[in-house]
């Protein structure tokens, strides 16, 4: 999940596309509750940035 | 609210911005690279601030609630997945600026094209299409403050007063001391941003709904269709589908990946940035559930911050009134301040290629004016057609993401793919939006998607027909140097 190469990041963007529309269009469309499309798209942000984070933090570190 | 009040929260808010740039003013120098980027020595903290309060401009307070209270959660999701995909690209492409700016000292992310592509034409199209496209959102920000002028007095104030401060205090900023000047200024303003909202929110909780809880639960008791995700799917892609590119097609916040003093700096801006991005967009969500409870069964769903406003107390409401205003002030100078630099850079310095630095430094300056003058005068106009041209312009700046995207990944990219793709695919996505203006009469999802699928078949198409430049292996590899180098 953590990788250098861009194929793996242009790879992870677009599982997130899917994601990011087919679960709130697909699973939680008509659930009028926090816990189905605010909570969902709280998480998923908070796991994009947390892997942002484990990207970054190696910067600047020789290999 | 009276004139009273707006003028003495502004007076004392436009003093302190100026002090800011004041003493930002003494530490620059009199370099290219001092005025546009800073000396590219700015810290993590600035630098997040600044690509924050650039990024985020009046739109979150008063159009992103607006939508939360028309819409419901979908805008939160629209906006998050905008949030998502920045984090995403500048993980990407941060590095890849950042070295490629060091290693050839690139001004502008339209001069980095031209010196790939080794046609500066390349970089004057992209200024141009840029410049064309930003000059209506920019003008959007003016509008803002005028109707915010007006509309909080009750009309007292008249809309023009609005516009011409706004115009006049980031135009000051920009060209007092360039980006040293607005970054600073940008880092007070996200400050006065963040905090205000936050202030505001934890008001609304507690003194309309008695508490966190009490809050939640009415919201989902009283507006339960808010929390259904009711946009149609094809909206919600068109729409977020530019915005996901934002971080790479808008110049003034790509311009940024090039400022950072160090990596240590560099890494700070995404982190800061992107946790910024995450509490603000939910603040600015939550404030959209609370007014559909407090102020329910507005026409005109942008009045709702305004309508929240006049149900708080006047020092709040003044609060949250200097900081939606700190959000476009901020948004208008670092456009500006990027626009002035392109223009310069990429347009005139092809005609004038003998000016001096000190020279392309005044005529910097004077491109701001410019800029300002212009946008006042749209903003004056206050055309309706300036909300499509406005919504344009991220779908219009999509046609320079195949030409960003080839410049490090694709080596088959050539001069004529990137200058036809941009050109023709810009004109297209134009025409586009005022055809959907016309029949749909508002914003829809084709434009942006049918425009930017033209514009990738256009690079793609006629870069695999032409010979790709000779220098572009050397250009790769030397990014890769630096970045080698650096520890990337």
């Amino acid at each position: 999940m953590f990788s250098d190469d861009p194929k793996e990041i242009g790879l992870l963007a677009l599982l997130l596309t899917i994601v990011n529309i087919g679960i709130p269009y697909l699973l939680l469309r008509n659930i009028t509750a926090y816990w189905a499309n605010y909570v969902f798209w709280t998480v998923l942000t908070l796991l994009v940035l947390i892997w942002g984070y484990h990207r970054l933090k190696d910067w600047g570190v020789p290999s | 609210m009276t004139p009273l009040h707006i003028i003495t929260a502004l007076v004392l808010w436009i003093f302190i911005g100026v002090v800011i740039s004041h003493y930002a003013r003494k530490e620059i120098g009199i370099t290219l690279e001092d005025f546009y980027l800073a000396n590219r020595k700015l810290g993590g903290f600035v630098s997040a601030m600044t690509y924050s309060a650039t990024t985020f401009s009046a739109f979150m307070m008063i159009g992103l609630v607006g939508l939360v209270y028309a819409a419901g959660v979908g805008a939160y999701g629209f906006e998050m997945t905008y949030l998502m995909f920045t984090i995403i690209l500048l993980v990407l492409f941060a590095p890849r600026f950042w070295c490629a700016g060091r290693r050839f000292n690139f001004i502008t992310p339209s001069e980095m094209l031209s010196h790939r592509y080794e046609d500066e034409r390349v970089g004057t199209i992209m200024a141009v299409v840029c410049l064309v496209m930003l000059i209506p959102y920019t003008s959007i920000q003016m509008m803002g403050a005028g109707f915010l002028f007006s509309g909080l007095t009750g009309g007292a104030l008249p809309y023009s007063s609005g516009v011409i401060t706004m115009g006049a205090f980031a135009g000051f900023v920009a060209i007092w001391a360039g980006m040293k000047s607005v970054s600073w200024t940008d880092a007070f303003q996200a400050m006065t941003m963040l905090f205000s909202a936050v202030i505001l929110l934890l008001y609304i909780i507690y003194v309309f709904f008695g508490g966190a809880g009490n809050f939640f639960s009415a919201v989902q008791t009283d507006s339960p269709e808010l929390l259904k995700m009711t946009w149609d799917i094809r909206l919600f892609i068109g729409i977020t589908f530019p915005w996901a590119f934002f971080a790479l097609t808008n110049p003034q916040v790509s311009q940024r990946m090039f400022v950072s003093k160090n990596i240590l700096s560099l890494k700070r801006m995404i982190l800061y940035f992107a946790l910024f991005g995450f509490i603000y967009t939910m603040i600015t969500t939550l404030l959209g559930f609370s007014a559909a409870h407090v102020v329910p069964g507005l026409s005109d769903p942008d009045g709702a911050m305004p309508a929240l406003l006049v149900k708080v107390p006047t020092i709040l409401a003044l609060v949250i009134f200097v900081g939606i205003f700190a959000a476009a002030a901020s948004t208008l100078s670092s456009i500006s301040l990027t626009l002035s630099s392109m223009i310069t850079r990429d347009v005139a310095k092809t005609v004038r290629k003998n000016i001096s630095e000190k020279g392309e430094v005044f005529m910097g300056k004077v491109t701001i004016l410019l800029v300002m003058v212009v946008c006042a005068l749209f903003a004056s106009l206050r055309l309706e057609l300036i909300a499509i041209l406005s919504a344009m312009s991220s779908g219009g700046l999509l046609v320079t993401a195949p030409s960003l995207v080839g410049t490090f990944f694709w080596k088959g990219g050539t001069a004529k793919g990137a200058l036809w793709s941009m050109a023709v695919g810009g004109l297209i996505t134009g025409v586009l939006y005022i055809i959907a203006f016309i029949h749909v009469g508002g914003v829809t999802w084709w434009p942006s998607v049918i425009g930017f699928l033209v514009t990738l078949l256009l690079f793609v198409g006629i870069s695999v027909n032409d010979e790709p430049p000779e220098g572009t292996d050397g250009f790769l590899e030397e990014v890769q140097a630096e970045m080698d180098e650096h520890g990337f």
